[in-house]
């Protein structure tokens, strides 16, 4: 078959300060096929995706053919004539519109003569885009009130809504399924196929495996920014083949976890269910290291907060040195916890502040002399603790929004553990962190657990958890799926896990999980929903 | 093009070269070379401020007062230049330095307290009526002031941690509460006739200069070692910077945003109080004019030594922003509304400036925003100050060679010595041999 593909990437790198996220990547997507791409956490499906959309500009050397046609990959502009639409992970929809308004947005309105918006034509061509779903809602309440099944059409149909038939066009859902169940599951796939044969091209972004193998027809698997199987058949694989095309061959090894002495239990949480959790028990001991896995909505994001006692727990209690913690951070920092947040710009650190002010924050008072504080004293002190965790450059007048992101990590890390902490929680810690601050970061985890401190690590990136951890839980649907230790404690299993794969039937398993997973949230907290929604 | 792996920064460059010595040109790689980036703010190569500290933006405020004296000693110089002219400038100033140090804990804090003004009126009108109308005697009657000024601050914190309005609303709502409480109180006529023992709180004590002053003074010292020397100033500060940053720092923002509240309304109340005993008669919305020079000056303070709120550089503005507009009054310029112009303008400049001043760094570099950029550096261009741009750089001098083991080729045309040795050693052989 000799046709010209609709998408043909060729030599696409993208280097960021600090690493590389794509090596040399190449995609070859025809038109009529559905063609999934995947790989894990970090592997640079994102940034090949928002290159294609011309969100951010690839290395020189790259080349986009489109029909056969070159991109210009360097200016937005250029794409809104070629026929590639996207639906992002997000939806992009502004809440507080209709449906009307929301598909409206792109296209601007349909007016009479003296300006006015036709609504009940615009309600009515909308309704149909819509009814191609099987889907009915009201288009005139603001998207905020619809269900997740429903937004996530009005996104695709805006996407769709002047598809031209007579180019090949190039559609791109980035994880469409994340917050839908089975039966809207079904009506997308349904919808796909039916665009697919209709000659457009379809570039599916997902972690659940077996959605790739029921849709799409090729598969591409990215590792580490490079691709490792290009448009393979999909027809040839099974799930397991595809986890290990993912993961690879390369072992990483635990940092010698073994010299680590561990004591008693420094933390304990019993029974906690919040906004995602469900009754999450597990302890960590002192000189441990304890890794938190699982999927973006698995409940992973939310235990690390829910310890310090940043977002509320509803239910349960945790423990820190058999005493109970109440749920504010201040008293967490008291009884000898502390937390390094994932969104580092927002949560971790004050952009404005300086690296001396920054790093004494949490105990000002140790540097107090009386009333006032012995400047000299918090200088010293501050520029300590900065070198000892080797932040580049030592200025310590220099405003942290300044710094690159390793260096702030290191900043944040400094803070806390000056504080002396009992219990370290880390929250994806190297998130944006290049590689030389990833090892020091590591290293001084290592170091503070082998003094006697309880770490417990929450991250996307399995190879991180088998490198750092004495165990590692699952997390799956906001429960601890399983327990990883010792010898089963590999990257594969992790990754395995995470996705629930671990069945021949994992695909009716994942679905059961997540009616079983929306239900509980409704029953849990019908006020989170609704700001979700 | 060369990666440095560890930074994924660009290491060096192909540039064409030509070998001194060989002439021959060739590409070879040229390592990128990183100029530590100036802060524009204080970018002193072609500037006359060769120090920071004297810089125009670190002190510019200092520089404009200089300037005031100058133009109203020239302009106006039998009225300016006298001793009378000043005391009641100062005078004034004081309760214009008590609002701005209680405007400045909410700013700091990251909130707005827009009711600051009505609650000096209010304090006001209640302190008078309780003296006028009910007969209290002094003491009683400002600790009532204070009590309700304390209870405003609270109702504020209510308002803004509780129920969670944002600061704005809830302040500008309350504000006009506070206003038709002092028009029902004084019924909307100026209450007169204070008591003396009353109106001596603020009299005259040295050279014409009013206890207000002292208290001003007082406060500024005493806010000043709060905000900048102790624990809790920090923790104001860390709150205003990342509400949700400071409280995962384990400080319980909630708290200090009530406080905030709370000692702004309070130190309100104090300059309600201080403003009806200097002048004596109180109307309903006495102290509303105080509210936008209370802005102009903390904003204008925040330009001067540091980029946030700080107590030096608001007393400074407000000595500044009082002199201005006295000298203009004096001068005789538009007296009616030249103070609404004035610090309507001080505001916005301000507030511009420091924005203007926190994006030059954050936003993309265009010309206007380049780190030549400013008018001093402009200025020092034009008039042909500091280091010449147009020097020869000898960093980019293009026919630089060096040895690059890598570089096979180049190798083989490297004349190094002992090759030239070698060449003199064959070419004497070569001779030795045609003599034999």
């Amino acid at each position: 078959m000799n046709r010209t593909p609709v998408l043909d990437i060729r030599h696409l790198s993208k280097t960021y300060p600090g690493q590389r996220a794509l090596t040399d990547a190449q995609l070859l997507v025809h038109s009529g096929e559905v063609h999934a791409l995947i790989g894990q956490n970090g592997s640079g499906k994102s940034t090949l995706i928002k290159v294609v959309a011309g969100y951010i500009k690839a290395d020189h050397g790259a080349k986009v053919l489109f029909n056969g046609e070159p991109i210009d990959l360097w200016h937005q502009g250029s794409f809104e004539r070629s026929h590639i639409r996207i639906v992002h992970q997000d939806l992009g929809l502004v809440p507080t519109l209709s449906a009307i308004e929301n598909l409206a947005l792109g296209r601007g309105f349909d007016t009479d003569q003296s300006g006015r918006i036709r609504w009940r034509r615009e309600a009515k061509r909308c309704q149909e885009l819509l009814l191609a779903f099987g889907l009915a809602p009201d288009v005139r309440s603001p998207v905020s009130t619809l269900t997740a099944a429903e937004r996530a059409a009005i996104a695709i149909m805006r996407a769709l809504q002047d598809w031209d038939d007579t180019v090949p066009g190039l559609l791109i859902l980035d994880e469409p399924t994340t917050s839908l169940n089975s039966d809207e599951v079904n009506s997308l796939f349904h919808a796909i196929r039916r665009l697919a044969e209709q000659g457009a091209a379809v570039i599916f972004v997902s972690h659940v495996l077996s959605e790739v193998l029921e849709l799409a027809d090729k598969v591409t698997v990215l590792r580490d920014g490079a691709v490792v199987a290009s448009g393979e058949s999909v027809s040839r694989h099974n799930q397991n083949s595809l986890i290990e095309l993912m993961i690879g061959s390369g072992i990483v090894k635990q940092q010698s976890a073994a010299g680590r002495e561990k004591g008693r239990h420094a933390l304990e949480v019993e029974h906690v269910s919040g906004a995602i959790l469900r009754d999450v028990s597990f302890k960590v001991r002192t000189g441990e290291v304890v890794g938190i896995a699982g999927l973006v909505g698995s409940g992973r994001e939310e235990i690390g907060t829910c310890v310090f006692g940043a977002t509320p727990h509803y239910s349960g209690k945790v423990l820190v040195n058999k005493e109970k913690l109440f749920a504010h951070p201040h008293n967490a920092v008291k009884l000898g916890v502390a937390l390094v947040p994932a969104d580092r710009k927002r949560l971790g650190l004050i952009p404005a502040q300086r690296l001396e002010d920054h790093i004494p924050l949490p105990q000002l008072a140790t540097l107090r002399d009386g009333l006032r504080i012995r400047l000299k004293r918090l200088r010293t002190d501050a520029e300590n603790w900065a070198r000892r965790l080797d932040v580049e450059p030592l200025l310590l007048h220099r405003r942290l929004e300044k710094f690159s992101g390793g260096n702030q990590q290191k900043a944040v890390l400094a803070r806390w553990l000056r504080t002396n902490p009992q219990v370290l929680v880390l929250d994806e810690p190297t998130q944006g962190v290049d590689i030389g601050a990833k090892s020091a970061i590591y290293e001084s985890i290592d170091g503070f657990a082998r003094q006697g401190g309880a770490v417990l690590v929450t991250s996307p990136d399995a190879d991180e958890l088998v490198r750092l951890c004495d165990r590692v839980l699952i997390m799956r649907g906001g429960m601890i799926g399983c327990e990883l230790s010792g010898s089963s404690l590999t990257t594969g299993r992790v990754v395995r896990e995470s996705l629930g794969a671990t069945s021949l039937r994992a695909g009716s398993r994942i679905v059961e999980r997540r009616i079983a997973f929306s239900v509980t949230r409704a029953r849990l907290s019908p006020q989170d929903t609704k700001d979700e929604n | 093009m060369k990666i440095d792996s560890a930074t994924g920064e660009v290491d060096s460059r192909l540039v064409l070269k030509q070998n001194k010595i060989t002439r021959r040109w060739r590409l070879r790689y040229d390592r990128v070379e990183r100029r530590e980036k100036i802060d524009s703010r204080f970018d002193v190569r072609r500037s006359p401020f060769k120090l920071k500290k004297l810089h125009p933006r670190n002190i510019g405020v200092l520089y404009l007062y200089a300037f005031a004296w100058l133009l109203y000693s020239l302009w106006v110089p039998d009225t300016w230049l006298t001793w009378l002219t000043h005391r009641s400038v100062i005078n004034q100033q004081a309760i214009l330095l008590v609002v701005s140090i209680g405007l400045i804990v909410p700013l700091v804090t990251g909130v707005f307290d827009l009711s600051i003004a009505a609650t000096m009126s209010a304090s006001a009108v209640t302190v008078c009526w309780l003296l006028v109308d009910r007969q209290w005697t002094v003491v009683p009657a400002i600790a009532m002031a204070l009590a309700l000024a304390l209870v405003i601050g609270c109702l504020n914190a209510f308002l803004i941690v509780k129920i969670r309005i944002d600061s704005f609303i809830a302040t500008l709502g309350v504000s006009s509460v506070l206003t038709a409480f002092g028009v029902w109180r004084s019924g909307n006529r100026s209450i007169l006739g204070l008591p003396e023992s009353f109106l001596d709180l603020t009299k005259e004590f040295a050279f014409g200069l009013r206890v207000s002053v002292v208290i001003a003074i007082a406060l500024s010292v005493f806010a000043w070692f709060v905000l900048e020397h102790t624990p809790v100033g920090r923790y104001f500060f860390a709150t205003g910077g990342g509400r949700e940053a400071a409280r995962l720092a384990g400080i319980h923002t909630d708290r200090y945003i009530a406080a905030a509240m709370i000692i702004s309304a309070v130190i309100a109340g104090m300059a309600g109080i201080l403003l009806a005993s200097q002048y004596g008669s109180i109307q309903a919305q006495s102290g509303n004019p105080y509210l936008l020079p209370a802005f102009a000056a903390v904003f204008l303070g925040s330009t001067q030594f540091k980029r946030r709120f700080n107590v030096v550089g608001t007393v400074l503005a407000v000595v500044v922003l009082q002199s201005g507009v006295k000298g203009l009054q004096l001068a005789g310029v538009a007296v009616l509304w030249v103070e609404n112009l004035f610090f309507g303008l001080a505001l916005v400049v301000s507030v511009g400036l420091s924005t203007y001043q926190r994006r030059v760094h954050g936003g993309q570099r265009r010309w206007w925003r380049r780190e030549e950029s400013g008018p001093e550096y402009l200025l020092g261009r034009l008039m042909g100050w500091g280091r010449s741009s147009r020097q020869p750089d000898s960093s980019h001098e293009s026919e630089t060679w060096w040895y690059d083991p890598s570089d096979k080729q180049a190798h083989h045309h490297r004349p190094s010595r002992p090759r030239r040795k070698k060449l003199s050693r064959y070419i004497r052989s070569r001779k030795g041999r045609s003599s034999r």
